[in-house]
């Protein structure tokens, strides 16, 4: 854990050094990625940057409407240097709104571009679980098992790296996969669906997080749905052809 | 895979999905474990205040707490200074107060008291002259501002600055609430 990081004089906010990093990695590897399906690479790029500008201000606007009332009586307060004044399920989903309405604007064929996307929404999950992991958020329950790590005087499982394995086994698929003839989307469902699972299963393992009523972990909810999204729509769009 | 068995496959799914959930449900246990970080219990503070009487944290408790680290010299704790004023005189009626702890390791005293009295600050501030109390809260970078609730367990920290009052306000409404 290291939320801050000192280099001579300077203190630096380690987590917005990764999240910094990992958003050029982002742009870096779905522009790649994006010409192995002969899309616009460039453009791509620009879309992504955008989708992640836009997340920011999302995130930023999110957490100040879930706190309206004074935020309507500091107004400038939007634009202070707070780096924790940000909620990221907003972040993620303005970012998802303003990509897929420029690339729907633009006429992105669906399929390959959420196939050219995968990679970067793999490395994603390895930004924000190595972001976590250097903030010491998102940190497990109290555990005996071998691989425990000790936290603050405490045995715990280590669910930051659950998160970033998974990330990092849905990029070997991605990587081994993404030659092979396969249909379009395919890649895309495959990395989402491991995404999926293994927040499911590595979530159940966390203390911390965001809470429905009942002590039920909304991110395991959200994985379960979009789990269950995948595999309704799977056979539909993939009828069964041989792709070799 | 057929109509049935993507019909099987998905309830299949969901019952070990669902079940998983229920399963894996986090305890409903209060934090006993001590540590700097939100959700945890404050680690304790016991520091000298100009006049030499000491200020326990555990003096506050059943009081909402904004712990801020800090120094003379420190840009950003100069700028948020006024706001954490304006803040304890707007709530501390509501069960508001700021132990703002000075890292006097690597600060003058009087430098301390001149700011105090250039910004008018009336809250208490204690003094960590030897830095043991920073360590003890992992502080690496000032300003660091720790939000304690009334049961002493930590809630938020704001690392860097200077923090907006409408930042720290979205944080302490709930909790004066509570």
């Amino acid at each position: 854990m290291l939320p801050v990081l000192n280099i001579g004089p300077f203190a630096l906010y380690t987590p917005g050094l990764i999240l910094l990093l990992g958003g050029w990695l982002i742009l870096q590897v779905v522009g790649r990625a994006a010409r192995i399906y002969q899309l616009d690479g460039d453009r791509l790029e620009i879309v992504v940057f955008i989708a992640l500008l836009a997340g920011v201000i999302g995130a930023r606007l999110g957490y100040a409407l879930m706190a309206w009332p004074s935020y309507v009586a500091d107004p400038w307060a939007l634009f202070s240097r707070d780096l924790q004044a940000f909620f990221p399920p907003a972040g993620v989903a303005t970012a998802i709104v303003i990509g897929g309405l420029m690339l729907w604007r633009q006429r992105w064929p669906l399929w390959p571009t959420l196939d050219a996307l995968a990679p970067g929404i793999a490395l994603a999950a390895l930004t924000h679980a190595i972001a976590q992991l250097a903030s010491g958020d998102g940190y497990g329950l109290p555990a005996e098992v071998p691989w425990a790590i000790n936290l603050w005087g405490e045995w715990r499982h280590p669910t930051q790296l659950y998160a970033a394995l998974t990330a990092l086994i849905a990029l070997v698929v991605w990587r081994v996969r993404y030659r092979q003839p396969q249909p379009p989307g395919m890649l895309f469902l495959t990395v989402s669906a491991l995404l999926a699972a293994g927040t499911l299963i590595g979530e159940g393992f966390a203390a911390t997080g965001w809470l429905l009523p009942g002590h039920v972990r909304g991110s395991q909810v959200v994985a379960l749905a979009i789990l269950v999204i995948i595999v309704r729509i799977w056979s539909e769009i993939f009828p069964q052809h041989n792709y070799r | 895979m057929n109509k049935t068995q993507r019909d099987w496959l998905t309830l299949m799914l969901m019952i070990a999905g669902i079940g998983w959930i229920v399963i894996s449900r986090p305890p409903d246990l209060p934090p006993v474990t001590v540590s700097p970080r939100p959700g945890f219990v404050a680690p304790a503070i016991a520091l000298p205040q100009a006049n030499g009487e000491t200020l326990p944290l555990s003096a506050l408790r059943g009081q909402v707490v904004i712990v801020n680290f800090w120094a003379s010299w420190c840009g950003p704790c100069r700028a948020e200074m006024p706001t954490l004023e304006k803040l304890y005189q707007a709530e501390r009626e509501r069960g508001l107060t700021i132990l703002a702890v000075n890292s006097t390791v690597q600060d003058d005293e009087v430098a301390v008291a001149a700011m105090q009295r250039e910004f008018g600050l009336s809250f208490p501030i204690v003094f960590d002259r030897d830095g043991e109390t920073g360590q003890r809260y992992g502080v690496r970078m000032l300003p660091t501002t720790f939000i304690v609730d009334r049961t002493g367990v930590i809630r938020e920290v704001f690392f860097g600055g200077p923090l907006s009052e409408a930042s720290l306000r979205s944080v302490i409404e709930p909790l004066l609430g509570e």
